[in-house]
């Protein structure tokens, strides 16, 4: 059945980082209190995080090599969770500007993460069928609020057995004072989950593409490459 | 065995090659002891009209330098005018199909082979060679006796099958040796640098515990002072990267390259010194485009601030290590370019070497292209030198040894660096394909610690060979340079010592001479596994016999080993050369153009995505749960199976299997055994195909109309037909 080839694969011989954006779109990310936004932050979650996303792409096509290498799928949830956009090098693609959910409610957090998870295994079966050089790929989990199901609890044990395997690298991160860090937590075994400082959406995803970036570039012992800290958009 | 003596010439059927009628003794030969011997036998000489078509083209070619070859040219047409009075020669239709005349020979003399002795009169020992070799078929029972003459000391002579071996094999090794006494004498005569470093293993260590804290801003219009208290002006700034920026200066050749406080060591003050004030081997012509710093720079404070080195212009290797980009930077390039840039790069690299210069960091990032004979290195700051090590690098480009090791705390050694050269070599010439990368392949890092290098050389067969063009264009590559990446590469040749740049010097010049020649493609992505031809076979010394494709026209060659083996297992002979072969299956094979894979929703690019209108839940406002737990995958995404997906290994790489596509040549029914009437060629009967997805054959149009009508008008001429 997946007989064909991917020419994308086959003429862009650059070792890949797959990026999956896997991103809360409940109705709470309008910011609005009464569907269940923190009071504290003001401003539109949502609104705030398209911006970002758009800027990561951004940087990382600024990069000659980055844009051959990255990447990026998004994931959004909200009770359930679909697939926005399927893996594709960011040389060519453009971010599309996510609308929030609001016929199905909930935040299915496990749903989510698995499609993600599902959809990286999957991509990187294609590297391998490829012969495509690929490095550790990367899952960032954005959310605002509670799950409302414990989907998370079993995948979480997935994604547990990849990171301590070092098959993948988990950016937890939750938005607002609402997250609940400790169910983000289960995604991250070895650093305690982020905060994101108010909205500062784009202070993270410069950061991130950044980041991607320097794996992208394949540097080994350039400590002294001056990164933005990751303070800058993190609740400390 | 020793070969019978062979038959007297007159009781053979004669045939002559173009070379001999060429021959300064043709005259005296042929219308003298050949005329005489056929007269008696009341036998003639056969003259293919091919061979007639070659002559009178040399004969009217003006060309400067080709006075010699046109006088004997004409030598020969009067030759051949000459029998033709003594009604000792008979004309037969050469064939329009058949591009070349060796081919010719071969064709016809297959074709005859077992209804009368032939003998074939010529110079070409590769050709004499191949007819002779016609006799060894085993799988054609009844051969008549073959023989090849030719003209030896103003006589006919007849030459055996190991003679002409022989004489193959020694003019082979003749051509290598001359060409590697050649390679030889011009190492040799290479100027040494005359600055070079010391060798050490003495570490420097990194000590970064004393970094500037803050410095005096600069900005365009600050005056700097070199180490011999020169002022120079900075202008425009040019760029920055992670250790600091770089800026214009009043000296429109130089730019200076001021690092970020924190990068102010004492680890980098004292390299720097040291590389200011030994310098290079500015005179010699390597040393052209190499960035060194020339200069020390310290602000008004006295502060260390950074070098100054010679401007350098370009585009990184980047620039070329994709296809696409390639094509849009380089669009007139072709593989020749590549190996040329390939040369550009060597030549610097062993200037460094001798100046016991490590780059350390080898990556595309370090190398300015402007064309493929201009070739600048940049950041030379990183550079080993002494006993300062090169503290970064690039995973790609580091040895397994290395991997993983913290780099300011290891002196490298050249072994090293040569991987990491050899790796951008391949990397140039494979169009930014890694050596490692492999189906069923990991990170960088991982393939190069397995060391398992994919592709074929030689018997040695490929393993998970990447899809795509990689395969091909490895396979198109020298023989020598496929063994010398192999050594580099493959964990079978571990611990071998690893060829330095001087020798990858060698290989790629030789490369870019065989390039020239057309003995390997110019091609940028070429259409199949390299084809030998037979003159290929012959200069290594490999016997091997000549076909033509009956899809494309092109001549091909195939050892005679591997026709053996397919005699032995009942196949019949190749009729399609490799790259048809492939090309056919190849289109068997469907390949997509979007990366998203089955099941994308790919909304119109920056278009609003929001989630599809489904079902009509809970209404807005309520977070209390309508996902049930577990419910993972529903929704309209189109996911596929499971991972566990095909097991089969990667359709392209099955390495050598000649598959049959048509059945073999026929001869034409219903030819004459006389000798005067004119058997010609045999086409191929495109009925006697046993396949279905047989191709027409095409009639290779190789030779121009234009031999159809100088044939006319030489007949007219000669024969008066």
């Amino acid at each position: 059945m997946q007989d064909f080839l991917v020419s994308d694969l086959i003429d862009n011989p650059t070792p890949r980082v797959a990026v999956c954006l896997c991103l809360d779109i409940s109705p709470s990310m309008s910011g609005r209190p009464e569907w269940g936004a923190d009071p504290n932050i003001k401003g539109v979650p949502i609104e705030e995080l398209n911006r970002g996303v758009q800027l990561f792409y951004r940087i990382l096509k600024e990069d000659d090599v980055a844009r051959y290498s990255a990447e990026v799928a998004i994931v959004a949830f909200s009770g359930k969770a679909w697939k926005v956009r399927d893996f594709e090098t960011v040389v060519d693609a453009n971010p599309p500007i996510l609308q929030l959910d609001d016929q199905v409610g909930g935040t299915s957090l496990g749903a989510g993460v698995a499609l993600a998870l599902d959809m990286l295994e999957q991509r990187k079966e294609l590297y391998k069928r490829h012969g495509v050089d690929y490095y550790q790929p990367w899952l960032v989990v954005m959310t605002d609020g509670r799950p409302t199901d414990y989907s998370h609890v079993e995948v979480g044990k997935r994604v547990t057995d990849l990171v301590m395997s070092k098959k993948l690298v988990v950016f937890p991160i939750g938005i607002g004072g609402l997250a609940d860090l400790s169910a983000l937590k289960v995604f991250s075994p070895k650093r305690d989950p982020a905060q994101l400082a108010g909205l500062k959406f784009q202070e993270f995803f410069e950061w991130l593409g950044k980041s991607v970036g320097r794996v992208s570039n394949s540097r080994v012992g350039d400590e002294t490459v001056t990164l933005p800290p990751p303070n800058n958009w993190m609740v400390l | 065995m020793p070969a019978p003596a062979p038959l007297p010439l007159e009781q053979t059927k004669v045939f002559i090659d173009t070379c001999s009628l060429m021959h300064e003794d043709a005259r005296t030969v042929l219308t003298g002891e050949l005329a005489d011997r056929l007269a008696r036998a009341n036998a003639k000489l056969y003259v293919l009209t091919h061979v007639v078509a070659e002559l009178k083209k040399h004969a009217e070619d003006q060309s400067p330098g080709a006075e010699e070859r046109r006088a004997a040219a004409r030598r020969g047409l009067t030759v051949l005018h000459e029998l033709a009075q003594r009604k000792l020669v008979a004309l037969l239709s050469g064939g329009e199909n058949d591009p070349f005349t060796d081919q010719l020979f071969q064709t016809v003399f297959t074709y005859h082979m077992t209804r009368y002795p032939l003998t074939l009169i010529t110079q070409d020992v590769s050709l004499q060679e191949d007819i002779l070799r016609l006799a060894e078929r085993k799988s054609v029972h009844r051969i008549k006796p073959i023989a090849a003459w030719e003209i030896r000391r103003g006589r006919l002579e007849p030459v055996t099958l190991e003679e002409a071996e022989r004489r193959l094999r020694r003019r082979t090794q003749q051509q290598q040796g001359s060409r590697a006494e050649a390679a030889q004498a011009a190492a040799a005569s290479w100027p040494r640098p005359r600055v070079r470093y010391q060798l050490t293993r003495q570490l420097v260590p990194l000590d970064n515990t004393r970094r500037a804290v803050s410095v005096q801003p600069l900005a365009p219009g600050a005056v700097l002072f070199t180490e011999e208290q020169r002022p120079v002006t900075l202008t425009r700034q040019l760029g920055e990267g992670g250790e600091g920026e770089v800026y214009e200066t009043d000296n429109p050749g130089r730019v200076a390259k001021l690092y970020f406080p924190n990068q102010l060591t004492p680890f980098r003050y004292e390299k720097l010194k040291l590389m200011v004030s030994k310098g290079l081997d500015w005179s010699h012509p390597d040393a052209a485009g190499i960035t060194w710093p020339r200069h020390l720079l310290f602000d008004q404070t006295g502060q260390f601030r950074g070098y100054l080195m010679d401007r350098a212009r370009g585009k990184t290797l980047n620039a070329i290590l994709i296809k696409q980009e390639l094509d849009r930077n380089f669009p007139t390039w072709n593989r020749l370019h590549l190996v040329q840039l390939c040369c550009a790069i060597l030549r610097k690299l062993r200037f460094l070497h001798e100046s016991n210069i490590l780059m350390g960091d080898i990556n595309p990032r370090n190398f300015l292209i402007v064309d493929e004979r201009t070739v600048s290195l940049v950041d030379c700051d990183s550079y080993q030198v002494e006993g300062f090590p090169c503290p970064v690098g690039d995973v790609q480009f580091t040895p397994p040894e290395l991997q993983g090791q913290p780099f300011s705390q290891v002196l490298r050694t050249p072994d090293q660096e040569y991987f990491a050269m050899a790796s951008l070599l391949f990397m140039i010439l494979h169009i930014g394909k890694p050596p490692y990368a492999q189906v069923g392949g990991g990170s960088p890092q991982e393939n190069i610690r397995t060391m398992n290098f994919p592709y074929a050389v030689g018997e040695r067969r490929g393993r998970n060979v990447p899809p795509g063009p990689y395969a091909d264009i490895f396979s198109n590559l020298p023989r020598k340079v496929k063994d010398a990446f192999l050594e580099t590469f493959d964990r079978e040749h571990r611990g071998k010592p690893r060829k330095n740049a001087a020798e990858w010097l060698e290989l790629m010049e030789s490369y870019e001479y065989a390039v020239k020649q057309g003995w390997v493609t110019a091609d940028l992505i070429p259409k199949g596994r390299k084809q030998l031809t037979k003159a290929d076979y012959d200069r290594l010394g490999i016997p091997a016999r000549a076909f033509i494709c009956e899809k494309c026209g092109q001549d091909f060659a195939v050892p005679e080993k591997a026709l053996q083996k397919r005699a032995a297992e009942g196949k019949p002979l190749p009729t399609w050369c490799d790259a048809c072969r492939r090309e056919y299956r190849r289109a068997a094979q469907p390949v997509r153009a979007p990366s998203g894979g089955p099941g994308t929703l790919h909304p119109a690019p920056g278009q609003t995505w929001r989630p599809p209108v489904g079902q009509r839940q809970a209404p807005v406002g309520q977070r209390q749960a309508t996902a049930r737990p577990g419910q993972a995958t529903s929704g309209p995404r189109q996911m596929t199976a499971g991972p566990q997906q095909t097991t089969s290994g990667p359709r392209q790489a099955t390495a050598g299997r000649r598959q049959l596509t048509a059945g073999p040549r026929q001869p034409a029914p219903g030819s004459p055994s006389a000798p005067s009437s004119t058997p010609g060629v045999p086409r191929p009967n495109p009925g006697t195909a046993r396949r279905s997805p047989a191709p027409p054959p095409a009639q290779p149009q190789r030779q121009e109309e234009g031999i159809g009508s100088l044939l006319t008008n030489l007949l007219k001429q000669l024969f008066g037909i």
